[in-house]
């Protein structure tokens, strides 16, 4: 039997059931990707099925538009959103991203979609209270369209060739909207070049998100706040201490607002941080988890026979992506990091979102 | 009812990735086997030495297993490589 064939089914009960068998699904429920719904998608883009989108890897296989469109229906996307997984699937693609490394390596990263601009309140993502959570569907069908692209279009099978010693939840679905409206500052996309009205959307392949209590905003300094993100991020297993790489700040707002009010921009939060968010040649010799010849080990700019030398979480200020994002919490300024995989993939790529009017 | 209709979300191979080219006679040969030592891949490794044995009978072969699972081999091994005719190397971290 083709695999890349469509199928007949007698019934929705086993229409789920076959989809398990042909390992349509990496465990959850699926949607049926009917004719009905995957015509109306087609329809409602208005492109040619056939046109390439690219390939994905590792098994290289072909993402048509049609071929997106049916793991986004089966995902759960309402046919407005599929641009949205597009321009992340675009996004993926780009060298630096390193797509293929991501879907094979031992580690357990996973691409995180982030949306930002007009189109998170046009289409309904989520941007505040469980911002990682459940609750929107925009945020968990985009992000389980992507994934389901990675596993059915690249063959990024869980065991065979996804070697993840651990992976992690978001594996699954992976995709936040940033809080523009709470925000002091310009939106995560103007960082990375795109015009600050754009919609976007921008993916960085991460590991899980890991909570920071930097206790009440309107209590701590902004210096009191940012030493304790700093060590947050400067953990000596994380893989920024390791290996550099980039790292994502997500700053509840009541955070991000206390800063600002102190006077802090972004480039200065990343240049503080990158000050202090350091950890001795003592504890980090100890940790083998590179070779110093290798080119992303610290003994390439750090003397690792001093003890006392500080090595940078963040090798430039930089590597540290910022944006607002959660709700407001309980009167505690709380935030979350998400490292990244080293050097070796994953980096940031934002795209440009065109909606196509309903 | 009538049958249902489910589209196939598995994407075409693309017309590169079909075919197999052909190694280079390897009869008499150097070859050198260069992979991470990683433990759930020193099965497949240690089949495919053997398999290259006896399919194409090289003259000599090498095993360099990395220190560890994700850095690059270093100058020096590559070094000791540098009269193999051929080099198997494994990717991926």
């Amino acid at each position: 039997m083709d695999p890349t064939k469509s199928i007949q089914v007698d019934s929705l009960e086993e229409a789920h059931e076959e989809m398990y068998r042909l390992g349509w699904t990496d465990g959850l429920p699926v949607i049926p990707p009917t004719a009905k719904l995957v015509s109306a998608a087609l329809d409602f883009l208005g492109r040619d099925p056939q046109e390439v989108i690219g390939e994905i890897p590792p098994k290289n296989r072909i993402a048509t538009v049609e071929k997106v469109v049916v793991n986004s229906v089966m995902a759960g996307c309402l046919p407005e959103y599929i641009p949205v997984v597009i321009a992340s699937i675009e996004a993926m693609l780009h060298n630096e991203f390193n797509l293929n490394g991501i879907q094979a390596t031992t580690n357990c990263i996973s691409p995180l979609a982030i949306v930002s601009g007009p189109v998170v309140e046009q289409l309904g993502f989520n941007a505040g209270d469980n911002v990682f959570g459940g609750g929107s569907r925009a945020n968990a069908a985009v992000g389980r369209a992507i994934r389901l692209v990675m596993w059915n279009i690249g063959g990024g099978y869980a065991g065979e060739i996804d070697r993840a010693t651990f992976g992690h939840p978001g594996k699954y679905t992976f995709c936040v909207a940033e809080n523009s409206q709470d925000s002091p500052w310009g939106p995560l996309h103007q960082d990375l070049g795109l015009p600050a009205e754009s919609s976007a959307v921008t993916v960085f392949a991460c590991e899980s998100p890991h909570h920071i209590a930097t206790g009440s905003g309107y209590v701590l300094t902004g210096g009191d706040i940012l030493a304790v993100i700093a060590d947050s991020i400067a953990t000596a297993g994380s893989a920024a201490m390791n290996g550099g790489g980039q790292v994502l700040l997500l700053m509840g707002p009541m955070t991000a607002q206390k800063l600002a009010s102190d006077g802090y921009d972004k480039q200065q939060i990343r240049e503080e941080l990158h000050q202090l968010a350091r950890k001795p040649v003592r504890l980090m010799k100890s940790n083998k988890f590179l070779n110093p010849e290798h080119p992303f080990h610290w003994a390439n700019f750090i003397d690792p026979e001093d003890d006392d030398a500080m090595i940078p979480a963040l090798r430039t200020p930089e590597d540290l992506l910022i944006m607002v994002a959660g709700g407001w919490g309980s009167g505690s300024g709380f935030n979350a990091v998400c490292h990244g995989w080293m050097q070796a993939g994953g980096l940031a790529q934002t795209r440009p979102i065109e909606l196509i009017p309903s | 009812m009538p049958p249902i209709e489910l589209f196939s979300p598995i994407g075409e191979e693309a017309p590169h990735a079909k075919g197999i080219s052909p190694f280079p006679e390897l009869g008499g040969s150097k070859i050198a086997f260069l992979f991470n030592g990683h433990v759930s891949v020193i099965p497949f490794w240690r089949n495919l030495e053997e398999e290259i044995k006896t399919r194409c009978e090289p003259a000599d072969t090498i095993t360099v297993i990395k220190p560890n699972t994700f850095a690059p081999a270093g100058p020096s091994t590559i070094q000791d490589l540098s009269d193999v005719d051929l080099a198997l190397v494994g990717v991926c971290a």
